[in-house]
Order: structure tokens, then sequence, then C-alpha cells
């Protein structure tokens, strides 16, 4: 049987790439959902939205699924003529995935654009026609992801805030919809479970999956993640949950959890990542850096400070220069291809929930930093610095200066 | 025998909390009393006034004394063995008594040829009556009451501090289980909490005789006279802990439930229940109050922190930090002076608190968002919601701006670096002294 993958023509700002090159794990999500598809047994082919024969399965290329759910829905759809409609429950992993995502969704469940199509549909020229007869002709087929979830518990100031955790869904069967780079951050926070599902070993207790000619410091700690070939990590290090592809480094102290790392990736020492998605060839340093995505080729200081929060709301991201609450109290922002961060300063940070377009290079202001040091200071003179320069402080302010 | 605790009208700055509800060794003070009676084998009996007091002999003092099990046996066994009535508590000005002595109002009397001897207000009489007011108290049992000297045996353990000048270069910490002490600032609380680690350690160890000769004797058979091994035996904690393989405690004591996350570190410390320690977080010579969240890569030292709070910035070193308080990202205290003395408010005034490495206290509910500073000794009030400015948080991003180009924020907008020296400099961002406070 066939797969289409119709192309949808979305891109993911800021990046401003094919949905399908997007980070998922350590590959794209082109290549990802093209081998869930070959797994489940199927044909994966580039959709042609006037050469739709039955049975088959129709689905653009924003989708992403795992091969279970696709068994599975495979498995549930009746074996009637009809076209069938893929949905979920909704639930913890509905909650996780769903917000900012243009789907169509009814009381209890959310409904994909995923059809296993049985009767011949009329010839249309374009996918989105093709997609809107579907979707009027079919009946919804809901899967039940399950509600077990995973309590982690995260520091939010915010007041009237109900739920101060993260509740990561526990499943086996995913489907989302991704046309925003927060989807992706989400998305990649469970790709590392359900690949060590697909791909582990179940016999032992800590299910890392290693590649070869690894170079893995004594000290440092992995645990139930998968690594790729020739990945070095330092001493003291922590890859926990985490993807990461090959060729990555990272230096002593680097301290990795749920993490997706692209391939040819380097941090430097003393980071501290989590839940953050990172395109290939990266160079990546932070002090605490959380529920973020960096595109190829870019370049983070440690001296950059991304808030993960808003006062006394949830995290709020731009679309299309409107304002959409993303329903999440905990949000990173998005940093593009090829960019150089430097730093803001000591107080200053990026709010959260931003993007900084492809290519920016931002530094620090010249006020700043110490530019220009006194040329004689007198030994115990205090000196402060003031728009670049270092000047002495007026005497006789007790206590007050430290 | 009965011991009464008299009300006074003592408040703790800035919480605002009666002093009986001071949290010290991770209770409040009015249980510490009630422990403190309970091993010494009195009968606590709380009144309002001194004057309500019936039952002689007694032990009186007022409800701003904190006593450790061990003071107020001593101190009681040893006046029933001499026979002697209208006494006073006294204990030798040494390390650990001068450590909290700041800011106290206890009497320090000076004798010659011997240590000094500090006075405090404990008193075992055989008689009333007791005037109403604490003075005046004082004054008339200072007429009738003699002081009688406990022993009192102590080990210091002596950290270099980085300090510059005429200052102490190396911090001597105190461990002992004779402990007395009157809460009425702030610092009080700090003090105890660096001296209940031998405080708690002494009490567990006598009310669980067998259980911690066991471990004692456990952890020299496989850790030899090594002194970290034999440390990082000596644990005890209760039950329905969770604690990662990879995390790292070495004397501490934890509390029922505690979550502990891989790669922490919890040394010299005492946790309360329910708490949790997140991955790579190190809690070093602090007490953590019950329900507390100690998020990812957090340091805390030689602190104290109430219940209920969530604690998110990176270090913090000598503060005390109120219920249920938001310490979020980058909120730094500055904990050092390098000259001079930390001032403290006391009564109204900026007094020296004799210490040159102290941070501040913060109130209850208060929530510090991030990348705020704050000066050391300072007190923040309860309630105190304090942000980062706008003009510090990079909101506006413009997607047209020429790229590789270098572009900086100014007042919360990215321009480029051209367009801002074009346009001169704008406003002060080094900082003035208006900025520093």
């Amino acid at each position: 049987m066939r797969a289409h993958r119709f192309i949808t023509g979305a891109r993911i700002e800021p990046f401003g790439d094919q949905v399908s090159e997007s980070q998922i794990g350590d590959s794209t999500l082109g290549l990802v959902v093209t081998d869930a598809l070959t797994r489940a047994g199927f044909e994966a082919v580039m959709g042609k939205a006037s050469r739709i024969e039955p049975q088959c399965l129709a689905l653009p290329d924003t989708l992403f699924v795992n091969s279970r759910i696709i068994e599975e829905f495979t498995r549930s759809c009746p074996k009637t003529k009809g076209i069938f409609r893929l949905a979920l429950r909704k639930g913890p992993l509905t909650k996780w995935l769903c917000p900012l995502a243009d789907l169509d969704s009814d009381d209890d469940s959310v409904m994909f654009h995923c059809y296993m199509v049985r009767t011949q549909p009329p010839r249309f020229p374009s996918w989105e026609k093709l997609r809107d007869f579907l979707s009027e002709s079919s009946q919804a087929v809901v899967l039940d992801p399950g509600s077990s979830v995973e309590h982690v518990p995260v520091a939010v100031p915010a007041r009237n805030c109900s739920t101060p955790e993260i509740l990561l869904p526990r499943t086996e069967i995913v489907a989302a919809d991704i046309s925003h780079w927060a989807h992706l951050v989400w998305i990649n926070q469970l790709m590392p479970r359900l690949m060590l599902k697909e791909h582990g070993d179940k016999k032992k207790v800590d299910t890392s999956i290693i590649g070869e000619k690894c170079d893995i410091h004594p000290t440092a700690l992995v645990q139930n993640s998968i690594l790729g070939d020739g990945v070095k990590i330092g001493p003291f290090a922590s890859v926990i949950d985490s993807v990461l592809g090959d060729g990555v480094e990272l230096n002593e102290n680097c301290r990795l959890k749920r993490c997706c790392v692209g391939h040819g990736c380097r941090t430097l020492p003393d980071s501290y990542f989590i839940g953050c998605t990172f395109y290939p060839g990266s160079t990546l340093a932070n002090f605490m850096l959380r529920e973020s995505i960096v595109g190829r080729q870019s370049f983070i200081t440690s001296g950059l400070v991304f808030s993960t929060s808003q006062l006394d709301e949830a995290v709020c991201v731009q679309i299309n220069g409107q304002r959409v609450n993303t329903g999440r109290w905990m949000l990173g922002s998005a940093v593009g291809h090829g960019c150089t961060l430097g730093t803001l300063g000591q107080r200053g940070f990026i709010a959260a929930g931003k993007e900084i377009p492809n290519g920016y290079m931002i530094v620090m202001n010249p006020a700043d930093g110490l530019q220009r040091p006194p040329k004689n200071p007198r030994p115990v003179q205090a000196h402060m610095n003031v728009g670049g320069t270092a000047i002495p402080v007026a005497a006789a302010n007790n206590g007050s200066i430290s | 025998m009965k011991a009464y605790v008299f009300h006074t009208d003592t408040f703790i700055e800035p919480f605002g909390d009666h002093v009986s509800q001071a949290w010290v060794m991770n209770q409040s003070l009015a249980e510490c009393q009630q422990r403190a009676c309970d091993a010494a084998g009195l009968e606590l009996e709380r009144v309002d006034d001194p004057s309500q007091i019936q039952s002689f002999p007694c032990i009186v003092m007022p409800d701003y004394v904190y006593i450790s099990e061990k003071a107020l046996t001593d101190f009681f066994n040893s006046a029933q063995k001499k026979s002697l009535r209208n006494v006073r508590l006294g204990i030798r000005l040494c390390v650990s008594t001068g450590y909290c002595l700041t800011l106290q109002d206890a009497e320090v009397i000076e004798r010659e040829g011997k240590d000094d001897l500090v006075a405090y207000d404990v008193w075992l009489l055989d008689s009333g009556p007791i005037p109403s007011e604490t003075l005046a108290i004082r004054k008339v049992l200072d007429q009738r009451c003699k002081v009688l000297q406990i022993h009192i045996r102590e080990l210091t353990v002596s950290v270099r501090q980085p300090t510059i000048g005429h200052t102490v270069q190396s911090y001597d910490f105190p461990i002992t289980s004779t402990v007395c002490c009157h809460i009425g600032h702030w610092t009080h609380l700090l003090w105890l909490a660096h001296l209940s680690f031998g405080i708690s350690w002494m009490e567990l160890a006598r009310s669980h005789k067998l259980k911690t000769g066991m471990k004692l004797l456990k952890a020299f058979a496989t850790g030899g006279m090594k002194k970290w091994k034999i440390l990082s035996r000596l644990n005890h904690h209760g039950s329905g802990c969770d604690i990662h393989p990879s995390a790292y405690l070495e004397a501490s004591i934890l509390g029922d439930g505690v979550k502990v996350g891989a790669g922490a570190v919890v040394r010299n410390s005492i946790i309360g229940s329910n708490v949790t320690i997140s991955d790579h977080a190190k809690v070093v010579n602090s007490v953590i109050g019950d329900g507390c969240l100690l998020t990812e890569n957090y340091f805390i030292l030689h602190s104290l922190c109430y219940p209920d709070s969530v604690l998110g910035n990176p270090k913090t070193q000598m503060a005390v930090i109120g219920r249920d308080v938001y310490l979020y990202g980058w909120t730094s205290f500055i904990d050092a002076k390098f000259s001079g003395d930390v001032k403290v408010m006391h009564k109204g005034k900026p007094t020296s608190s004799n210490r040159s490495f102290l941070a501040c206290c913060i109130g209850h509910r208060a929530v510090l968002s991030a990348r705020v500073l704050i000066a050391a000794g300072r007190q923040i009030p309860n309630d105190l919601y304090m942000v980062s400015r706008p003009e510090d948080i990079l909101n506006d991003i413009p997607k047209d701006l020429p790229v590789n180009t270098p572009l900086i924020c100014d007042k919360g907008k990215l321009i480029t670096l051209k367009e801002f020296e074009r346009h001169g400099r704008g406003g002060d961002r080094g900082g003035t002294p208006q900025d520093t406070e």
C-alpha cells in the first residue's frame, strides 16, 4: 500500500526552511516520517493530488507520525469501503502538542489530516482541495494515546498558575501537526523516549544506545539516551533522555536533559540545556537554556540569558504579527540559522517566546563593558563603570556601595 | 518542675512574624522550646504575663529565647546537683557564643583572668513575685540571682573567605550542641541555622543512640579513618526518599519524601520533608524548610530557607529566605563587602552586623524575577514583586535588519550598532550611584 505525502509548501519561521527539513531527533522530519511509514508497511511516495488510488494513506508533509500510530490506525480502521480520518482522544498528549496548531477538534478528540482512503476520490488539482473533500467525507477513527504522564516540577513565578509543573506525556503513539517552531521544541522532548521504545533493548535497565567509536569519559553520566557515531563526551557531563547526532562533542560539565542535538554540534564547558533542540553544526554554551531551538551553524555564548516565562501569564508568541497565547508557562526562544549571539550586558536578557531571524549578530552595548580602564588609579580608590569608562566613585557613600 | 515561657511583643523584621513563629532548626521556635523542655524533663507552660506564674520553684524564660536541649538539661541538672536556687544561665564567651552575639541584648559579664561570661534570660527561681516587664524583670532578678555557668564543648571549622583589607581572612564555623540565643533579628536566625548542624546531629544521636552507633560503626568499617568517607556515610533520611544513585550526600539530615536528582550534592545540611532537589543542585551547610523546590544547577551555601519556597537563581550564600518566595532566574545577591562590615537595619537604624560576609533577607511571598541584583545586608519586605526594567528586556526583534552586522539592544529594541552610535549614547547604561541601590 502506498502512503502519499503531499508538499504543502509550509515553512517554519524563523528558519525559512521547508517543514520537511525541520530537525526531529537527530534527523529531519521528512526522513523520520518516511521511515515510520516504511516500518508500518507502506511505500512512502510524494503525493500528487490527481493520482490518488485506493487503498492508500494520504497525509501532508506537516504531519509527524511514528510507526506505531500508523500500525494502530491501519488496524483500527473498519474493513469497509470509505475514507477514514486519524483522530486522537484529548488528553495529556494533545495538550502537549496541539497549542498553536490549526486542527479540527470536537468535544473529546482532535482530528488530523491523515486519511486512509478506500474509495476512489474525484481528481483534484491541489492538496488543499483534496484535503477539504476528504475531511468532509471521512469518518474519524479515534485512537487513545493513554493518560500516563511524568511530572516534572518547574519553577514558574506566576501567582495565578495552577499547574506549576510540566506534565510530559508518556505514550507510544504520537501524531502532531508541525507548523511552528514551538511544535518542534515540544515534539523533540518526546523523541528520545519514542526512539528508544522502537529501537532500544527492553531487557536492559539503562536502555541507552551508543554508536560506534564514541569517546565517553568514565565520569560522565549517560542515561536513557541515543548517541550517534563518534560522539565525544567530556568529564562530569551528563546526558539524560537525549538524542545526540553523529560527531557531537560535549565539553566537560555539560548537562543535557530531554534534548535533541544535531550532528556536528559542539558545546562549551559548563553548559546546561533542558528540553532544547539544536540543528546541526552549532556551537553552544549557556548557563541554563530551557525549551529553546537553535538553527544550523549558530554560535550562542553563555553571556546571553533567555527568559522562559512572562509575568503572571502564559508565554505568548508572535504569529503573522499577532500575539497568540501558547498556554504554556515555560517556553524559550528560537534562534535562526547562522546567528552569532554575544551578550546583552549584565542586566539584559531576551524575553520568552521570541524569534531571532537567520544571520543576526548580537553584540554587547559599548556602554556596558569596561572599554577604557583608568590610566593611574590610586590603590584603594573604588571605581565604577559609567558609559564604558572607569571613574572614581564619589567619596562618603557610606554603606551603599560594596 | 515547670518551665514558664512568657509572651513578649517581639517581632522579626521583615517578616512581621511573632518571634515564636521564627524558623529555627526546621521547626518554629515555639516547637523548639517544647522539645528542649521535654528533653530536660520539664513541663512547659505558656503564660501571657510573668506575674501569672504560680508554681515555684520553676524555670522562667521569655519567648524570644532559643535554647538547645543540652543547654537546658545541663543548666537544670547542675542547678539541682549543686542545690542552687535563684540562678541565671551563663555560658563562657567562646566562638559559638560570640557567633550569635551581635545585635542580641544578652549581657556580657567581664571577668578577670577567665573568659568573659554571657548571661542569658533563663532563670531558675524558687519564689515570686515576678514583675511584668522584661527590663524590670532583669533588674529585679539580677539582684536576686547569681549566674550559673554551664560547660560548653565546641569544635570550630575554619573556612577561608575572599576578603581584602583588615577584616578576617577566614571564617570560623562552630560546631557545638550547647546553644542559647535571644532572637530579635533575622541575622540571629541565620547564625542559628549555621549552628543547627551541630545541634541537630547531637540531638539525633541522643534520641536514636543505637541507630547512630550502628551507622558510625559501619562508617568506620567501610571507610577506615578517612574523614570524608566516614562523613559520606553519616546521613539520616526519613521514609519515602527518592535519591538518585549519582547524588552525593554527606553528613546530612533529610526529612520524609525528599527527592534528590542526578548529580546533586547535599553536604552538612538539614532538609525538611517533601523537598525536591533537582539535578545537579548543590546544598552546602544550609537549612531548607518543608516543601521547597530547588531548581537545576542551584547552589545554596550557608543559608536558611523557610518552607514552600521555589528557589531558582544560580547562587545563594548567607541569606535568609522567607515562605512562599520565588527566586527566579539569575537573581543575584551581593554577599560580601570588601572593606568594612555589612550593615543591617535593626530597630530602624543601620547597624553594623560585625560580619563582612552576609547577604540579604527576603520576606514572605516575595517574587524576584530575572536579573535582579540586591546589595548586602538588606531586608526585602513581604510580598515584594520585583521585575527587571523594560529597557533591559529584548522584546522587539525586527525581522528586516541586515545580517552579519553587529546589532545591539537599546532600550528593549534591537538596532544596528551604527545607528546606535549615530544617535549618541542611549542614556546611562553603565550605572550611577542610584542604580546600585
